[in-house]
């Protein structure tokens, strides 16, 4: 629509006079860009209380709303239009992007990008304009206006809302209403100092009302005034320090803790108070270009490099345009293994040590126990290895189904672009076909899906244990035969992952643990509260050895018992290891030794579902609903704010390939302030995309590019300006690098993606996945984690996972050369264009099938070429050299010859030089056999002078025939080549490599170079040396040699990225090695030596820092 | 070193693994005695993860008449002795300290002062209840030899390092043979490339980096990432030397099941012993699992306890085969320990007092106990000088008392990378003073 406007400074001032259009104050004065008269008005506004009051200043540290409301003339209401905001301050102009983010704007209204696009015009429009905390001080002025559909007409304000923001605030009272009271108070210290509350012995007792802020304020005082030393004592006490047994309240250094340090300096009388922002940590970093960070974006996303429509869109359109396009890009198979692998990382469930989740609960699911039976006794009756195989296969697949299924409805929500929430308040599961038959599952599956493919379903057939279920013992038996199935069935109660089979069964409970373990990676994963970290320091010895129920009774285990226990309860229906109401007739999931004590009281009562010496299920403060508890808590979870910072923390690491920091907890430490310097800065881009997060709707595919498009992933060079050593000792320990290693499965994903090999990879019997050697064996030695005994990244490389890399290089780097140069045309993946018969001398270079019926069918290979005057060699080459071996490995069965019978020379004066076949040098793979001719026996070169005296068009004609047994015909190579240094060749095919040596650069290393780059000058030197080597080191003419290794079959899947005629799997899902490498032997011929030397190139780009690093 | 050359060793070293015979230089690489010539302590440290009970290990109580039943094992026998250590006569605990009181200290009473798994884990480890530390094996690496190519291993279970070296990270055994070869395949043994192409990649890798640091607009985590992707190139060539002498995979400790988990510590001790006596290591973590015993405790605890014992026994006599058994220091701890009574799943809780081991051959300080517990296993104040009872000028040990002694008697105390985590306000107990 902006293409039509013509370029107007959105500056001239119009005066008109202002009328009312809302509650806000301020109605700014309208304009418009055709400078005809509209009636529209607008008005803009700041507030700090929501909305219920507006004012024209704010403080640093306040929480504010900006709102615009517009009211459009009365001919635009009802139509479609575009809304703008934009923004100046400090002399320069941003506006307000969809999504939420602030881009640069020129000034000219034809560059100007709306906020709402093609909305319908309401009479009065509101529009929030900001929520959070300013941190950039000084005046901010702001401008709305619309661009009603079909008009060439920006309607807008012509003079901005101007807001003042300053550093502090003088009255302590109005800082502690609006930044200490809500959040500190009554969110962090009233818990416990309360009468009667854990803190009840300590001096300060808050009143629990939160609309008691002027007489909590006084009391906060009183008790600040009559302490010696109060503000360090205070700031001591709320980190968890000063044996303060509610342990750390307000992290140090944290964004709360300032607040808390910049309310008691007002309480000392100080003027003002500082405030600190993210942007130091950055001072001096340039941030990535949009293209540069396409690509690192790309390979992690969505495992592939950018294609170049994606390129050219992000090249145009800069930052503007990166978002959407890597919005676009989260989608396939590989942003489903990234979301999964990512979610693991953080939950742990394949860590699992249960290896059969599924025979857990005996009762639970009649269909499974019939199916196991059915199973169990074929394969008893028969004694076959296949029958008893079939019931291993469907065990693991089943068990399978339930470790992966919470990863895998995380990754459902996330691709549906389902509101993240709904990974927790999700009323189904994700069920696999094999999962959904014997649970009575409603998944529906397509024709083609396989026994473990995952579609959203219920559970409908969940049998509780009766009096009538009658279950037969066998030994030797994975699960009893039940004779008499439970007459109680219900649908499972679903609530996203917290119920799953997987996450109850990865954190079970026992009779004295009772949900906590639960209750505590709950709050870690989803509130991002770490429990075990609220009281660190309690350390009182009689409190941890008390006996009598000291979770309820004792202070220093209340802190944080009052928290974890009531959550702990709302898992209460579900048993040890996750089975749902395990009690008889469904009653409960209480421990039986509970419920009947062999010794001391009994407490509980029927009806019960919750123990009594326990806090009630609740969360917070507030009690659960009767009915489905774990519901409840999910609802809660996911309407408190502390789920949107949590969720960052949550994708954090998986994006900027570094944990997220703790905050540091002791000054003496090594680099402590510049761990608190990281720490903070770190919190407010946690807090600032966690805001983002929450205004599109708890879109994680927008916070994912968020983190992408933060500064903290696209941090690239530093400008030269001097740091101190904290900012740099920050920076490293908050792992801000544009060189971040990848991990073994980014690693995978991106030498599969980019040469189509999969080291290592072995197919999965259960998920029948081809699974990279990076993704299982060699994970931990590279890095990885297992979920268990591993469980945090390795981010930096060590010897020996430098030894991974190289094993990874030196395994992949034949068979991708190998496979690239079978590949035709663009089906290439690297090698596109190139002929692997071009030497660094090669002049000029052509081949030709010859098709002789028989030896002496001599077939004419003419070139012409215009070459310098200068020595030249003809190289005549026999290309596909095939032989088929009978059984007694010494004669071939079919083979393939080449006879060269002649050359001959046709100079520029038209002299023509004649050569016998024999006029050449050839290796032992040659020999003459009569009439002057040779013949070729295996890959194989012959070598003829050419001595161009004077400068021209000459013509070769060799004469040779075919002398073969084979099908398919012989390869006939002729390959004119200079006779001077390989390394300073300048010749066609030393700038062809040197080409394809940059576009290897950039594909593998990322690198943008030309062919004069020192680090192609030394790739190419590489090459050329290991050419040279090899030539004098008689090097086998071949890839699949006998001295040297070459793995193809290291990936099960790699053949069938060639054009092999057939499957080259058995039915043991083995290669035929014999037969294959019948097929691979012509075609890894290699009589000119450059592929094997093109195979160490690769090794050596495989193993390259920019490879291993992104 | 040429690939000819390197092979040639590695046959070398092979046969000389092969004749297994102590005290002679069965197995230790020239090249890695030319990389180092360290020839101290080895240091190991097991972790018990899971919190294992050692009233019925090494601090053992008898049932009071009147309370509840601290230990079944109680009812039917006494606590025994083995030496000056009192064990509890549980599982396969004779025939574990009949064999080696001499070569023990044993440390009760060591109040973890949490209840927490995490935080346990934390403390008994760092030294410390909160982050920032790193561990006793991490710091022993880095004041001894950080350069060796695997200076500190960890099997699983906490392994900060605070940067002070770099930790490996242990996966599955049977592959690393073929990680440490790299440049061979692993079926056919036949070189990927020769060793000279290999080479000239690598010093092209090297040469690389030196160019690129030397801009000066690089970000200070590339720096960092550029100097250790070149330190581990630098280091990586001497790892091959590990390779000579690890077993072949048939010959690895299989793993065990000790009850009801499959335990593979006989097979890390294993592979730790052997990297130390290829000279590429000299500190490592082992880990167990089956101690978070809330329930049917007496019968988890046996088997895992079993196994741990024993595993410890074979870990003696292949450190005795291998000719390094007298430079090995054992550490043997939990996150803390369990109640002094079972809950009514016949299981224990969590209880904050636990024990430490530190075993080592022929050391003046072994056949000892140090620190003391009541008989509810409450841990009691001892003075810091005498060791004697000291309710008044005494301390409660804690993992930071074990950790400032041990890092004095492994003679890192004054190393730079401990001095970067002091204990500054620790009290110096007289551990490992025979005298004290």
């Amino acid at each position: 629509m902006l293409r039509h406007v013509t370029c107007i400074c959105l500056l001239l001032l119009l005066a008109s006079p202002a009328g009312a259009v809302t509650s806000m104050p301020g109605v700014l004065p309208t304009g418009a860009t055709d400078h005809k008269s509209y009636s529209a008005k607008f008005a803009i506004g700041l507030s700090v209380d929501g909305g219920n009051s507006w004012q024209s200043s704010a403080n640093l540290n306040q929480k504010i709303t900006i709102k615009a409301s517009l009211d459009p003339d009365p001919a635009h209401v009802g139509q479609k239009g575009d809304i703008f905001v934009v923004e100046w301050y400090a002399g320069k102009y941003t506006q307000l992007a969809s999504g939420g983010s602030w881009q640069p704007w020129s000034g000219k209204v034809a560059e100007l990008v709306p906020l709402l696009d093609d909305v319908v015009l309401k009479a009065t429009q509101e529009v929030t304009i900001y929520q959070g905390s300013i941190a950039t001080e000084g005046e901010h002025r702001l401008y709305v206006g619309y661009l009603p559909a079909g008009s060439a007409a920006l309607i807008y304000s012509t003079s901005p809302a101007a807001f003042q923001f300053k550093a502090a605030v003088a009255d302590p009272l109005i800082y502690f209403k609006t930044l200490v009271f809500d959040t500190i108070v009554m969110g962090k210290c009233a818990q416990c100092h309360v009468d009667n509350g854990v803190a009840a012995s300590s001096r300060l007792h808050f009143i629990n009302d939160a609309k008691l802020s002027q007489q909590n304020y006084d009391i906060f005082t009183a008790f600040y005034r009559q302490l010696p030393d109060a503000y360090n004592y205070v700031l001591a006490k709320v980190s968890g320090g000063n044996g303060h047994l509610g342990g750390i309240r307000l992290p140090l250094g944290g964004t709360d803790y300032q607040t808390m340090a910049a309310f008691l300096d007002l309480l000392d009388g100080k003027a003002t108070v500082s405030t600190k922002t993210t942007q130091a940590l950055f001072d001096g970093v340039t941030g990535q270009s949009a293209p540069a960070t396409l690509r690192d974006a790309a390979l992690l996303l969505a495992g592939r490099l950018p294609t170049a429509a994606e390129i050219a869109t992000v090249s145009a359109g800069g930052d503007a345009s990166l978002k959407a396009v890597l919005l676009a890009m989260m989608q396939g198979p590989h942003f489903h293994k990234f979301l999964k692998g990512a979610a693991e990382d953080r939950l742990f469930l394949r860590g699992n040590q249960d290896s059969n989740l599924m025979d857990d609960c005996p009762t639970c699911f009649p269909l499974l126990n019939a199916q196991y039976w059915s199973l169990k006794d074929k394969a008893d009756q028969s004694s076959a290895a296949a029958d008893r195989a079939a019931l291993n296969l469907w065990w693991s697949q089943l068990n399978f189904s339930a470790v992966e299924a919470p990863l895998e409805l995380i990754a459902y929500v996330v691709e549906n672009n389902k509101p993240y929430s709904e990974i927790l308040t999700a009323d189904y599961d994700m069920l696999t076909p094999v999962m959904n038959a014997v649970v009575g599952g409603t998944a529906v599956f397509g024709a083609g899906a396989t026994a473990v493919d995952f579609q959203p379903g219920r559970i409908r057939d969940y049998h509780l244990r009766d009096s009538t279920t009658v279950l037969e013992q066998v030994p030797g038996s994975s699960l009893p035969r039940m004779t008499t199935p439970p007459k109680l069935v219900i649908s499972y109660p679903h609530v996203g992952v917290l119920n799953s089979k997987s996450l109850l069964s990865r954190y079970p409970t026992t009779a004295t643990n009772r949900n906590r373990a639960r209750a505590r990676w709950a709050y870690y994963n989803f509130l991002g509260v770490d429990i075990e970290a609220l009281s660190k320091r309690t350390t009182d010895p009689v409190a941890l050895a008390d006996t009598n129920n000291p979770t309820m009774k004792t202070p220093a285990c209340s802190v944080c018992h009052s928290v974890l226990d009531p959550v702990a309860g709302t898992f209460q229906d579900y048993f040890d290891s996750g089975i749902y109401k395990n009690s008889v007739n469904g009653s409960d999931s209480l421990d039986s030794s509970y419920k009947s004590p062999r010794t001391g009281v009994k407490l509980y009562v029927n009806g019960d579902t919750w123990y009594r010496d326990m806090r009630v299920p609740g969360f917070e403060g507030t009690t659960a609903s009767t009915g489905n508890s774990l519901r409840w808590l999910a609802d809660q979870i996911v309407k408190d704010k502390r789920f949107a910072t949590a969720t960052v923390h949550f994708w954090w690491p998986a994006i900027m390939g570094a944990e997220v920091l703790e905050a540091p907890e002791a000054t003496e430490d090594l680099n402590y302030q510049a761990r608190l310097s990281a720490y903070e800065a770190q919190q407010g881009e946690i807090n600032a995309l966690a805001d983002k997060f929450v205004q599109s709707g708890l879109s994680l595919k927008t916070l994912l590019s968020e983190l992408v498009l933060s500064k903290w992933y696209r941090a690239d060079q530093l400008d030269g300006k001097p740091v101190s050593s904290v900012q740099s000792s920050a920076r490293v320990l908050a792992g801000i690098t544009d060189e971040k290693l990848l991990t073994p499965e980014q690693l995978a994903r991106k030498t599969l993606a980019l040469t189509g090999f999969n080291w290592n990879a072995q197919t999965n019997a259960i998920s029948t996945a081809n699974i990279s050697g990076l993704e299982s064996d060699y994970s931990t030695f590279y890095g990885g984690i297992d979920g268990f005994a591993h469980k945090l990244r390795a981010r930096t490389l060590t010897p020996l996972m430098s030894t991974v890399a190289a094993t990874h290089a030196l395994e992949s780097a034949c068979p991708i050369v190998l496979g690239d140069f079978i590949r035709t045309g663009d089906k290439r993946l690297l090698f596109a264009g190139l002929s692997p018969w071009l030497t660094p001398l090669t002049v000029q270079a052509d081949s030709m099938l010859v098709t002789s019926k028989s030896e002496t069918d001599f077939q004419p290979m003419v070139m012409t070429a215009s070459l310098p005057a200068g020595n030249y060699q003809l190289v005549v080459s026999l290309l596909n050299d095939a032989c088929d071996f009978s059984s007694s490995s010494t004669t071939c069965k079919a083979d393939k010859n080449l006879v060269i019978n002649s050359l001959s020379i046709r100079k520029p004066n038209g002299q023509l030089v004649q050569l016998n076949g024999t006029a050449g040098s050839y290796g032992s793979c040659g020999a003459a056999t009569g009439n002057n001719r040779i013949t070729l026996y295996s890959s194989c070169t012959a070598t003829y002078p050419l001595a161009a005296d004077v400068g021209g068009s000459y013509t070769v004609t060799v004469s040779t025939a075919a002398k073969q047994q084979a099908s398919d015909p012989v390869l006939a190579g002729l390959n004119l080549e200079a006779t001077g240094s390989a390394a300073v060749s300048t010749t066609a095919g030393a700038q062809l490599i040197k080409n394809k040596l940059v576009e290897l650069h950039s594909k593998l290393l990322g690198q943008t170079l030309s062919t004069t780059s020192p680090e192609v000058l030394a790739s190419y030197d590489l090459l050329v040396q290991t050419w040279l080597g090899r030539k004098q080191g008689g090097s086998e003419p071949s890839l699949l040699q006998k001295a040297l290794a070459c793995d193809w079959s290291s990936d099960i899947g790699f053949i069938s990225t060639l054009p092999y005629p057939g499957n080259p799997l058995q039915s043991n899902g083995r290669y035929n090695t014999g037969v294959v490498t019948s097929w691979l032997t012509p075609q890894a011929q290699d009589p000119l030596l450059m592929k094997q030397s093109w195979a160490v190139v690769m090794a050596y780009l495989l193993s390259h820092y920019d490879y291993l690093h992104d | 070193m040429t690939h000819t050359s390197r092979h040639a060793r590695r046959k070398f070293l092979q046969g000389l693994a092969c004749a297994g015979a102590a005290g002679m230089v069965c197995g230790v690489s020239s090249r890695a005695l030319a990389a180092t010539t360290y020839t101290g302590k080895l240091l190991v440290n097991l972790q018990l993860t899971g919190a294992m009970d050692v009233t019925s290990f090494t601090d053992p109580k008898v049932n009071i008449a009147g309370k509840p039943v601290i230990n079944n094992w109680a009812s039917t026998a006494a606590v025994a002795k083995a030496g000056n250590i009192a064990y509890a006569p549980f599982a396969a605990n004779a025939a574990f300290f009949n064999k080696y009181y001499r070569d023990m200290l044993v440390i009760n009473g060591v109040d973890a002062q949490t209840n927490s798994h995490t935080l346990g884990v934390l403390h008994n480890w760092s030294g410390r209840n909160t982050q920032g530390f790193p561990t006793l094996t991490a710091l022993f690496a880095a004041a001894n030899q950080s350069a060796l190519p695997m200076p500190y291993l960890n099997f699983g279970g906490f392994s900060s390092t605070q940067d002070v070296t770099s930790v490996t990270h242990m996966g599955k055994m049977a592959i690393l043979q073929n990680l440490l070869e790299p440049d061979l395949a692993e079926s056919s043994k036949k070189l990927y490339l020769p060793d000279s192409e290999w080479q000239r990649i690598v010093a092209m890798h090297k040469a690389g980096i030196t160019t690129r640091s030397k801009v000066a607009t690089n970000l200070e985590g590339a720096r960092q990432q550029q100097q250790l992707y070149v330190d581990a190139l630098n280091r990586s060539d001497v790892i091959s030397d590990f390779a000579a002498l690890l077993p072949a995979t048939a010959d690895l400790q299989p793993t065990r099941k000790a009850g009801t988990v499959t335990s593979s510590l006989h097979q890390q001790m294993q592979v730790s012993l052997m990297a130390f006596k290829a000279g590429v290591s000299l500190s490592a973590d082992v880990f167990e699992t089956g101690f978070d015993t809330h329930d049917n405790h007496d019968n988890r605890l046996s088997a895992a306890l079993s196994n741990v014992t024993d595993a410890i026994d074979y870990f003696w006599t292949y450190a005795a085969s291998l000719g390094i058994a007298n430079r090995v220091v054992l550490i043997v701890g939990s996150d803390f320990s369990r109640t002094p009574y079972y809950n009514a799943n016949q299981g224990k809780d969590h209880w904050p007092i636990g024990s430490v081991m530190v075993m080592q051959q022929q050391a003046s300080f072994t056949n000892r106990v140090v620190g003391l517990t009541d008989a509810d296993h409450n841990a009691l104040k001892i003075n810091p000088l005498t060791l004697q009872a000291d309710n008044t000028g005494g301390v409660i040990l804690k993992p930071e008392h074990v950790h400032k002694a041990l890092r004095k008697y492994l003679g890192i105390d004054s190393a730079a990378a401990t001095k970067l985590f002091p204990f500054t306000t620790t009290e110096d107990v007289a551990i490992f003073n025979s005298a004290g």
